[in-house]
């Protein structure tokens, strides 16, 4: 299933933590959370922390690119501008050309804030023509985004959007996989970018899920989420040179609850053993797992549950949402990133904010950045609908 | 490229309430009349996702039960997923969008995740009891192509059947700009690519880098659709449905068309 030697070539990341990758790894190497009181100056206040990419209102689109102003392109293009990944890209244009490298691309919002504006103008009054125009689905489509990045990196190959809530941006690893596997291309830019919106804050407020305090993955007194916006880009290239490789995947269905996770973790059971199986690594082998860990009471304990089935409680665990908020639709990008750096620095990012580990929770949750041998690790991604994705990352032999 | 067979399939559209129905208007046997709608129920689904479900959601089922209807009792539990739309759900992005200009901004806990565009692989998943895999794809109007190549590329990859799911609506007055269907279509096709001799039509050749023909909309049933991106399908399921041999297409990225041989 999977092609022997799928190398992350290079990688970008950008999220509250900071603009490219030096300011998230040391965010994550201090323990400095990135979360900040609520302050979004177009939306209503909530008692929230959120995790704010810094400056992004005053990011310019590029000049060719301004009819696609949106805060999620903002986003995309801030992001691409950083680690040196569009040239990255382009030499991998040199190597296969154009028409031969996928793009993959996860969210939720596309460019959902610019439509909740434009509708919250009108106050209301549909019929009102002259703010009608502001409603626009070159930016609204779910599309808009992978549209832009593919028309910025100049890619002509396979692309297609993933939107399966919080799982996303994991899945793109799993699609170019399959793409690659398949010959469909040669190489992928896979990516997930989401960004802060009226819809995710007031929806996941309405089903209670928002804490009113900094998130606190595996807490004891966790009470919820804490939102995020972000964006990370990853070149993948079978043969290629890079010091992580893919190893697997595994993705599967909770067909239990559109907003609830399964209570013993089912789903996300079967989806680690199937990234351990398709990778042909035993459970054993695996030294460290990213959680989903969103601080929600549900998902953490039913995890927790899933995590202990598969690994037992000495593999070692952390969720790192509490540096970025929860990402939504860039969360399954970001957390596989975030992976891949701790198998090349060889060290674990801690939990931060858990202060007291929930003793109902059997894994082995790191809550302090160290330094560990790492050859393997797993990053998990669970969304609405019961959509589940693990991933496998491994040191280059 | 390899080929993939052709195991069953299903729609639900104003006009096409069922495959049945839709094979034989498709095939010149009966007369497309557009008020027809179905009146099957979502047997599968428990009582409260059944209250909650939202329209599209709800066509995408309809349309991949039927789909699945000629196959063996359970098919559906192991068979991973692909669901695509184009604009999503119109009717539940209005009544959000609504929510968030009260001062009070009080969203209903139900609207917001049938908003999720994963809504219809949520439900089809619960109805189906299916843990399998599954994945919610979008490229805008090339929508319907993109989803049949992640189809090829999971099928060919598990040497398995795979369930393909699109369906577009129309959107409210408000929000028009939106979305651009003039009627609701939902069509769902199980395809497999496992290898030997089976049962059951071809699609072969699998070419992307075909030229768009100009695309002449100049029959009845493809106009009723006109802007409904889940309706690019109608060419396959023409062929499909007259089990005849035929070179379709479909629109693809950068104005290009997935081209498709269909071997009955």
């Amino acid at each position: 299933m999977m092609p022997a030697h799928l190398t992350i070539v290079a990688s970008t990341l950008t999220n509250a933590c900071g603009v490219g990758w030096t300011a998230v790894r040391s965010a994550l190497r201090e323990g400095n959370s990135a979360l900040r009181p609520f302050d979004l100056e177009w939306a209503a206040p909530v008692s929230t922390w959120i995790g704010r990419v810094p400056d992004l209102e005053r990011v310019d689109m590029p000049e060719e690119f301004v009819r696609l102003d949106s805060r999620n392109n903002r986003l995309a293009h801030l992001s691409l501008e950083q680690d040196r990944f569009r040239e990255a890209v382009a030499a991998a244009v040199a190597r296969h050309g154009r028409e031969r490298i996928g793009l993959f691309v996860g969210t939720t919002t596309s460019g959902i804030l610019s439509t909740e504006l434009a509708y919250r103008s009108q106050s209301g009054d549909a019929s009102d023509p002259g703010q009608q125009r502001l409603l626009d689905r070159s930016v609204h489509n779910m599309h808009a985004t992978t549209a832009f990045v593919r028309a910025r990196l100049g890619l002509a190959g396979s692309a297609q959007t993933i939107s399966s809530a919080c799982s996303s941006s994991a899945k793109v690893f799993a699609a170019a996989a399959r793409f690659i596997a398949a010959g469909l291309c040669d190489a992928a830019v896979v990516g997930g970018v989401d960004s802060l919106a009226l819809s995710t804050l007031f929806g996941f407020r309405a089903l209670d899920l928002v804490s009113a305090a900094p998130c606190r993955p595996c807490d004891v007194d966790r009470d919820g989420i804490s939102l995020g916006e972000a964006a990370g880009f990853a070149l993948i290239e079978p043969e290629g040179d890079g010091p992580v490789r893919m190893l697997g995947c595994g993705e599967s269905s909770d067909a239990w609850h559109m907003s609830s996770p399964h209570p013993e973790g089912a789903g996300a059971i079967v989806a680690m053993r199937a990234a351990l199986a398709s990778a042909a690594i035993d459970a054993a082998a695996v030294d460290y797992v990213n959680l989903h860990g969103t601080a929600s009471r549900a998902n953490d304990i039913a995890e927790d549950r899933a995590i202990t089935a598969v690994f037992g409680t000495a593999t070692p665990v952390s969720s790192t949402k509490g540096y970025t908020g929860h990402t939504l639709g860039a969360a399954g990008i970001t957390e596989a990133l975030i992976t891949t750096m701790a198998l090349d620095g060889q060290w674990v990012p801690g939990t931060v904010n858990c202060v007291t580990v929930d003793p109902a929770l059997r894994a082995n949750i790191v809550r302090e950045s160290r330094e560990q041998r790492l050859s393997v690790a797993m990053s998990n991604s669970f969304g609405f609908g019961g959509s589940n994705c693990a991933l496998l990352f491994g040191r280059s032999g | 490229m390899r080929a993939l067979t052709v195991r069953g399939v299903g729609v639900c559209a104003a006009g096409l309430p069922d495959w049945l129905r839709a094979r034989r208007v498709l095939a010149g046997a009966a007369d497309f009349e557009r008020g027809l709608t179905s009146d099957r129920s979502l047997d599968g689904l428990p009582p409260t996702e059944r209250r909650r479900i939202n329209e599209t959601s709800r066509l995408a089922c309809l349309a991949a039960t039927d789909a699945l209807a000629t196959l063996p009792a359970g098919a559906a539990i192991e068979m991973p997923a692909i669901f695509t739309s184009s604009d999503g759900d119109g009717a539940v992005l209005a009544q959000m969008l609504s929510a968030l200009t009260r001062s009070d901004i009080v969203v209903s806990p139900t609207a917001f995740h049938n908003s999720v565009y994963n809504a219809p692989a949520g439900y089809w998943t619960i109805a189906a009891r299916s843990t399998a895999p599954s994945t919610t794809v979008c490229a805008d109007r090339e929508s319907f192509a993109v989803a049949l190549l992640e189809a090829y590329a999971q099928a060919t990859m598990s040497e398995g059947s795979v369930l393909v799911v699109a369906v577009d609506a129309p959107f409210p007055q408000a929000i028009r700009k939106l979305g651009m269907s003039a009627a609701p279509f939902a069509c769902a096709i199980v395809l497999d690519g496992s290898p030997g001799e089976k049962t059951g039509a071809r699609l072969e050749r699998w070419n992307t880098s075909h030229r768009a023909a100009s695309a002449k909309v100049d029959d009845a049933i493809t106009a009723a659709y006109v802007g409904n991106a889940a309706a690019a399908a109608l060419p396959l399921l023409r062929a499909l449905a007259r089990r005849e041999a035929a070179r379709i297409e479909m629109p693809y990225l950068d104005g290009a068309a997935l081209e498709l041989e269909v071997v009955p």
